[in-house]
């Protein structure tokens, strides 16, 4: 048993699937064994609509708590908005904006990657 | 020996994430590695006993059954098994448990590697 770290990468839009909440309930899931397992969450892709302003997220509102609690980071890759001509304004304050580059750090240093 | 951890999202015929699963494990497990499995939204299909196909001599669950003869350990979301009706797992075929994503958790800080499908 160790603690690992685990980057969790949403790449379905927030509509048409349930994947986008059905990651951030894994995603706090992780974090609830003994060792305390470290998750950060990384939009790509359509998943990148989730982040926008506009978008209604009470339905993952309680999940969006637990890891801003625990200090999950949650990502939003820049290429993603630009491919989908997504202003960096319209992205909520919740989330931070990084370029691939730095993403591809994220996924050199976990331990695992589980994309929904 | 490594311990490999799958996560299994998918269900039974519609897509090949579960063959895919099981040929992975069974390889596994023939090496001599330890297979761990939990299985999350439709994957909680998998494991179910009642499961028939015409013309099909082995279906999904037979395959699962397989696993689990051959020491593999199987862990269902059970949020995801009874929002499903699958009333705890009571039509799964032996050894899978209905567990939840804390066996998850668990399985993250055990294994070697893990496999999403």
């Amino acid at each position: 048993m160790a603690q690992r770290t685990v980057l969790v990468t949403i790449n379905q839009a927030p509509f048409g699937n349930i994947f986008y909440t059905e990651g951030l309930r894994a995603a706090v899931g992780i974090t609830s064994g003994i060792d305390e397992n470290i998750a950060t969450v990384a939009y790509l892709g359509d998943g990148v609509y989730f982040t926008l302003h506009s978008v209604d997220r009470k339905d993952t509102e309680r999940y969006m708590a637990t890891l801003q609690k625990q200090g999950a980071k949650m990502l939003v890759e820049r290429e993603s908005l630009k491919e989908r001509r997504i202003k960096e304004r319209d992205v909520a304050t919740e989330f931070q904006i990084i370029p691939r580059k730095e993403l591809l750090k994220f996924v050199q240093a976990a331990d695992f990657v589980i994309d929904f | 020996m490594a311990t490999i951890g799958m996560l299994l999202t998918l269900g039974p015929y519609q897509f090949e994430n579960w063959e895919t699963a099981c040929n992975v494990a069974q390889s596994a497990l023939e090496k001599g590695h330890q297979v761990k499995m939990f299985l999350y939204l439709d994957g909680v299909y998998n494991p179910i006993k009642l499961q028939t196909f015409p013309d099909m001599d082995v279906v999904p669950k037979d395959r699962f059954e397989d696993l689990v003869k051959k020491g593999a350990q199987i862990v269902a979301c059970g949020v995801c098994v009874n929002a499903r009706g699958l009333d705890k797992g009571k039509d799964y075929i032996e050894g899978p448990v209905v567990g939840g994503l804390p066996d998850f958790a668990e399985m993250v800080s055990e294994v070697d590697t893990l496999i999403t499908l």
